[in-house]
């Protein structure tokens, strides 16, 4: 941060806060993550469901098997990560497979950058991800509706099929580069 | 004691919503009313309208990196086709950092591109993002070349 506005008023709150809690026999938490949070401008909304599967090239409903590497590409904290995969839409994987999961956003040197409004993927969940398959073969998460934590490790889960039955009565994926222009 | 500490809550929160603090990303590269850049894009039309957009307003002096300053920001340029990212803003250790995708700039109109470049200088400036009618900080690929009443609003609020 290179400003110093408001800090008058931080300070003051933070004081007041801390002579509160002191009072009250209360440990303040000095332990806090250092995140960033990277500011996106999106070429489509991330929730429009429609856009984002034109844009894909694969749904895909994959579970993550580690806790991911990150690394700096074109100057932007991605992390890349192993993952299973249990069925897609487009057949670009085979079943079972094990492919590489790219996501904006990512740890480094400590530090964490988050995509604003994002959550990095978590090991042992299952997702249902959109993505764009990269020159490498790994597919690239779409934000927003392209990444669906279905809160389970069950690759075959009732859960897991609907969500990408769901896909499915939209379309196919890459039906277009369906650009969202808001106004016109 | 709840009424203490609702107090020290609202003295941070200050403002009531709906002014410029419902957007404020609690961040910028604004150094001691300034902020000074460095060109490592090849949209420099685009860059240069944006820079000229805000410092018209006459609060936060926008100026080229000289050497006897200390860069606060940087523009870049870089290509992925693998992600709906039109281009994005970093705060980062050192200079921030704006970076527009080339592969999308490629697709878009003169003034879509100014529209994308002025809203990234508008997370330099501490805004966010915000659904507001006319506002550069819409995302989305917008064919826009000059502030909205919000905008200018809100960088009087925050800046003068």
């Amino acid at each position: 941060m290179k400003t110093r506005t408001n800090t008058s008023k931080l300070l003051a709150a933070a004081l007041s806060a801390t002579l509160i809690l002191g009072a009250c026999g209360s440990e303040a938490d000095t332990a806090s993550p250092n995140i960033t949070t990277i500011e996106v401008d999106y070429a489509f909304s991330p929730d429009n469901a429609e856009a984002t599967l034109a844009f894909a090239d694969e749904i895909a409903v994959v579970r993550i098997v580690n806790a991911g590497i990150s690394s700096e590409q074109d100057r932007l904290p991605v992390t890349d990560y192993e993952a299973v995969v249990g069925s897609t839409l487009s057949d670009n994987f085979d079943p079972g497979a094990t492919i590489m999961i790219r996501q904006e956003g990512g740890i480094i040197d400590g530090e964490t950058f988050l995509i604003e409004g994002q959550q990095l993927l978590q090991q042992g969940q299952v997702y249902v991800l959109a993505g764009r398959i990269a020159d490498d073969g790994a597919l690239y998460t779409l934000p927003g509706v392209g990444i669906d934590n279905l809160g389970t490790n069950d690759l075959a889960s009732p859960a897991a099929l609907a969500a990408l039955a769901d896909w499915a009565i939209l379309g196919t994926p890459g039906n277009g580069t369906l650009l969202d222009r808001p106004g016109s | 004691m709840l009424v203490a500490v609702i107090s020290a809550l609202m003295l941070l929160v200050g403002p009531a919503a709906g002014d410029v603090s419902a957007h404020d990303l609690g961040n910028d590269s604004v150094d001691g009313s300034e902020i000074r850049y460095e060109d490592h894009t090849s949209w420099d039309t685009e860059m240069n309208h944006a820079i000229s957009v805000w410092d018209a307003q006459g609060c936060v002096n926008i100026a080229h990196d000289a050497w006897n300053t200390v860069t606060d920001l940087e523009f870049d340029d870089y290509t992925n086709s693998s992600t709906s990212t039109l281009a994005y803003w970093s705060a980062r250790t050192g200079a921030d950092l704006i970076n527009f995708n080339n592969h999308w700039f490629n697709q878009m109109s003169a003034d879509e591109r100014k529209k994308t470049a002025i809203h990234e200088l508008g997370h330099a400036l501490r805004f966010g993002h915000t659904t507001i009618a006319n506002s550069v900080m819409r995302q989305g690929i917008i064919a826009q070349t000059s502030l909205g009443a919000h905008d200018i609003s809100d960088y009087d609020s925050q800046w003068c």
